[in-house]
């Protein structure tokens, strides 16, 4: 299951969840739910955001490294999440939107506030949240086969992750719409082309060798020179992606506390299958 | 003269100005002027205007969609508007700067507030403020044989429509340069390589038909989401894009309101047709 090259010193499976390997001072994080095409469960957004806490807490640790299980690196939020939830009265409602917004709200946070390296390796399907979220890493890597898709706007969603700023500025405004607002996916050679991946590799274990070297040359240098040199990049551009992050949850909010939230989803996810 | 495909519920012709029509909640407006290569007399600034805030507020249309008739997009303002002015005396002329001003600070702030999805389908030439125009637009369709020309700054005015600040991000700084300070032409097909446009066609009808099958697929989303979605995106920028308008508008006001613009601009003119 694991494809890591080298030693591994400790390895941790959580059921539906994700699979920690410390390889030297590297943390590696495989999303782990591979009959489920990877998609995330609710604990699994917790434990995700402890796993990055944890991180970045840890003395051991100097770069992070995600990468996904089984056939695709994942395909997102797990629909069923929605139905977890009793909606039937306004209160409800809105206790679930006010719920899920902190959830997310703590994630976002998580991400951009994580100061140590944070290496994505993606193959064949990365989809929803996680699409914008790559944006945040500092280095993505590819698959031949991969492809980006963020389907929230024509899921009646809002954006996510701070798309709403990141992606206009990788892709432009108007890319970023077809992304974005018409679903169009993004093809791995385009994702080089944009500078939203930096590798293109023809096959997984080529791609996992590579990010291994970085990493491992990445703990060469000196620690508080990599950590300013992502702190100071990010600080540049914190008050705006701040912002951007809350005025997204402030239309999640709105969404999320609708009526009806799950058969409009539900509506438009065969809308979009009907397109095919 | 109209290339719908598909039932026109309705068309409106302006004598001088644009043909309106609707077709399901795309609102298509096509400028028209074909003798004057689609030029814009400064009464159709106005209409342009008009139409945006009427399909900014009308609950019938979702989406509208720009194109020109003839044999070009269009040639950008029309020469003979400057000389429609009496400019002897520089209260004259300061009049004369301050109504422009006026008038392209209600044109900037229409297409910036625009909140519904503008589609611009592009053939032959583009040139003038139509050019950073479309920066501001969410898809730009071009044919093959499109091309983009920012004469202004060659002309001796400014910038105008944000390129200041739409340019750099767009195209890098040195690029927006050779585009609006040396007049460089923008090919069709470098115009996608920028993501300046984001699709490209051998033929008008080809272009007419993928734009006309956006749009339906755009009526049949959420139209909160796709309002949002293009809403948070300009959100990001508003308050830059905002401050470059300024910027640009102080110093077309400075242009316009000098002594012997007419002839300046002539002067430019004659000096430009000398290098082909």
């Amino acid at each position: 299951m694991s494809q890591i090259l080298g030693p591994v010193v400790e390895q941790t499976i959580v059921p539906d969840g994700f699979i920690l390997e410390q390889n030297s001072k590297t943390l590696m994080v495989t999303i782990n739910r591979p009959n489920q095409a990877n998609s995330f469960t609710l604990g699994m957004y917790l434990q995700f955001i402890e796993i990055l806490k944890k991180a970045a807490e840890d003395d051991n640790v100097d770069v992070v490294l995600v990468k996904g299980n089984g056939k695709m690196f994942s395909s997102g939020n797990d629909m069923k999440n929605f139905s977890l939830f009793t909606l039937t009265t306004e209160e409800q409602r809105i206790q679930f939107a006010t719920e899920l917004v902190e959830l997310i709200r703590e994630l976002n946070n998580a991400i951009l506030h994580f100061p140590k390296s944070l290496i994505g390796c993606c193959h064949n399907g990365v989809f929803g949240f996680l699409f914008p979220m790559l944006a945040l890493f500092d280095q993505v890597y590819v698959t031949e086969d991969c492809y980006f898709v963020a389907p929230m706007i024509q899921l009646g969603q809002g954006h996510e992750m701070f798309s709403s700023y990141t992606f206009p500025r990788l892709f432009g405004h108007s890319k970023a719409f077809s992304l974005l607002v018409n679903g169009e996916r993004l093809i791995a050679k385009d994702a080089i082309q944009y500078g939203f991946a930096q590798r293109i590799f023809k096959t997984k274990e080529e791609m996992y060798s590579n990010a291994q070297k970085l990493c491992e040359q990445l703990e060469q240098v000196d620690r508080n020179s990599v950590l300013n040199g992502k702190l100071l990049m990010r600080e540049a551009l914190m008050s705006e992606l701040s912002k951007a992050g809350e005025r997204e949850l402030k239309v999640n909010f709105k969404i999320w506390s609708q009526e009806n939230l799950l058969q409009n989803v539900m509506k438009q996810m065969m809308r979009m299958k009907s397109k095919l």
